[in-house]
């Protein structure tokens, strides 16, 4: 792909992965803490089209620009932590390992691991991991519902993009 | 149809499952062994501000009573009693007896002070439920 057009292609990702996390804040969710995480669709689109680099640019980006939307500065240090891991996880997961893992299963490891970064790095800031030890089982639950409606919505995207873009995915 | 080979549940997915599961089951231990450690609670005493001493006791049940003498130099000296009915000093040499004629404690953030001695015994460790209110007002 030529570069001007993957730059392109990439902000387009970013800036949809950002309203993603900003219109997903407006969705009320059953436990505290849990999210939908819908924003890790477009990470796995990116890990799937252009590979590990991209995908994490694109995490790291939205890491940092998503909280400053919400509001809170300190927003920034739980959604890097959590991103940046389950990034790591996910890019393993698919480039390694593609015929042990479905997307869904990937997209379930990603929000897995994203809940355990935000949960350490809240346990490091407090001091205790009770919180980790509190809030892990209903998010570990939570992600198993999130991941699976993630990775099916990445899997259309994924095959849609495919088409139009003429990639080789 | 490209991304078919991503489609169907694979074997590694029901690993991911497995781990999530290992996952609740480690942070409810976690958490168990964290409630256990609530009910416990540590007596501490310091000399001129340095912990000389912990003691670990229990909020349920018997304590066995022992008592433990503190020696704060220059002849000085505190007998600390910790028994069921709180920790309590229960004899020392110093100028005004304050210390022992203290009320005994039992509630975590109490503490009995003895100043000639520099001395202080205290119960840390977090409270539960009611004890809170005491925590502040003591």
């Amino acid at each position: 792909m030529i570069k001007t057009r993957k730059i392109t292609m990439l902000a387009i990702i970013i800036s949809q992965a950002l309203v993603l996390h900003y219109i997903e804040g407006f969705i009320p969710v059953l436990a505290p803490g849990a999210k939908l995480g819908l924003a890790n669709i477009m990470t796995m689109v990116t890990l799937a089209l252009f590979g590990f680099k991209e995908a994490m640019i694109v995490v790291i980006i939205r890491s940092v620009l998503g909280p400053l939307l919400g509001g809170s500065i300190t927003g920034i240090l739980y959604s890097l932590s959590g991103g940046i891991l389950s990034g790591l996880v996910m890019s393993v997961l698919y480039l390694n390992f593609p015929s042990y893992f479905s997307l869904m299963g990937i997209s379930t490891a990603g929000a897995v691991f994203h809940n355990i970064g935000q949960l350490l790095t809240a346990s490091w800031i407090f001091g205790t991991l009770g919180i980790l030890y509190t809030y892990l089982p209903v998010l570990m639950l939570a992600a198993v519902v999130t991941g699976y409606f993630n990775g099916l919505v990445t899997r259309y995207i994924l095959n849609y993009l495919g088409n139009k873009l003429d990639i080789k995915v | 149809m490209i991304m078919d080979k991503f489609m169907k549940p694979k074997i590694g997915d029901l690993f991911i499952y497995l781990f999530i599961v290992v996952l609740i089951g480690l942070s409810l231990l976690g958490l168990r062994t964290m409630s256990i450690d609530r009910s416990n609670t540590v007596v501490q005493i310091q000399l001129d501000g340095k912990v000389i001493d912990s003691y670990e006791i229990s909020q349920e049940g018997e304590i066995e009573a022992r008592e433990i003498r503190v020696d704060s130099g220059q002849g000085g000296y505190n007998i600390v009693r910790i028994s069921s009915e709180g920790i309590a000093v229960i004899d020392a040499n110093c100028p005004d007896k304050l210390c022992v004629r203290s009320p005994n404690i039992k509630v975590p953030g109490q503490s009995i002070v003895c100043i000639p001695h520099k001395f202080v015994v205290r119960i840390i460790g977090e409270s539960q439920g009611d004890n809170a209110v005491d925590d502040t007002a003591s």
